[in-house]
């Protein structure tokens, strides 16, 4: 898989929060944690419904964890 | 390593001794040799024995909480049946070719050898669609750590 064109900024939402885990922002969003780790090294490109998921983890809107063409 | 990625190896490694099992049956059909003539069973059996190992690799359980399939899983599913469908109509093309090409339009083969045809296209999709789950996943090797 190519590296994707959107880019986020997942991996310091998660240590904001607390150290969270891939693994609990996995379980917590209803993915698999190599998921997780595929779309934080950006070579996945998430669908629009785990996009929400991600951020309402988060607590923030979807546009403050994933940016288009950064 | 998550399901699809153990499904996909335990595939790779079970067709890949049915293929080796295949192969060694002209041998065994052709030869003098006693030894050569049991080839075909013992890869049988050692398919057999991974097939037994490759439920024992599955029966590990996961936490309660621990998603096993997710929409990424899916994606490379969708795309490794497509590699293999693809896998599938080109054998079917060389299976059909091959023969006349070797034999001539005139030339004849074994019934025998149709079911052995048909068999290993189905083995040789069935390993493609494994090596394209696998290298979809990396081989496993792209676990970061949390």
């Amino acid at each position: 898989m190519g590296k994707a064109e959107i880019s986020n900024c997942i991996r310091r939402l998660r240590f904001e929060k607390g150290q969270m885990t891939q693994q609990e922002l996995a379980d917590k969003a209803g993915v698999t944690r190599q998921t997780i780790i595929a779309i934080e090294a950006g070579g996945y490109s998430p669908s629009l419904t785990l996009a929400f998921k991600i951020s309402k983890v988060f607590g923030v809107s979807v546009g403050e964890v994933f940016q288009y063409g950064g | 390593m998550n399901k699809t990625q153990k499904g996909a190896l335990a595939v790779l490694v079970i067709t890949a001794v049915f293929l080796i099992f295949s192969a060694t049956i002209p041998f065994a059909w052709f030869s003098d040799v006693p030894v050569l003539r049991i080839l075909p069973l013992a890869f049988l059996a050692l398919a057999c024995v991974v097939m037994g190992l490759s439920i024992i690799f599955f029966i590990k359980k996961q936490s309660c909480c621990e998603v096993g399939f997710d929409e990424r899983d899916i994606t490379i599913k969708r795309k490794a049946i497509f590699a293999s469908y693809i896998a599938l109509w080109v054998l079917i093309c060389i299976a059909c070719i091959v023969p006349s090409a070797i034999l001539g339009e005139e030339g004849s083969i074994k019934v025998v050898f149709l079911p052995i045809i048909i068999f290993g296209v189905f083995l040789f999709s069935m390993l493609v669609y494994s090596i394209a789950i696998l290298i979809q996943y990396g081989w496993g090797g792209k676990d970061g750590q949390g």
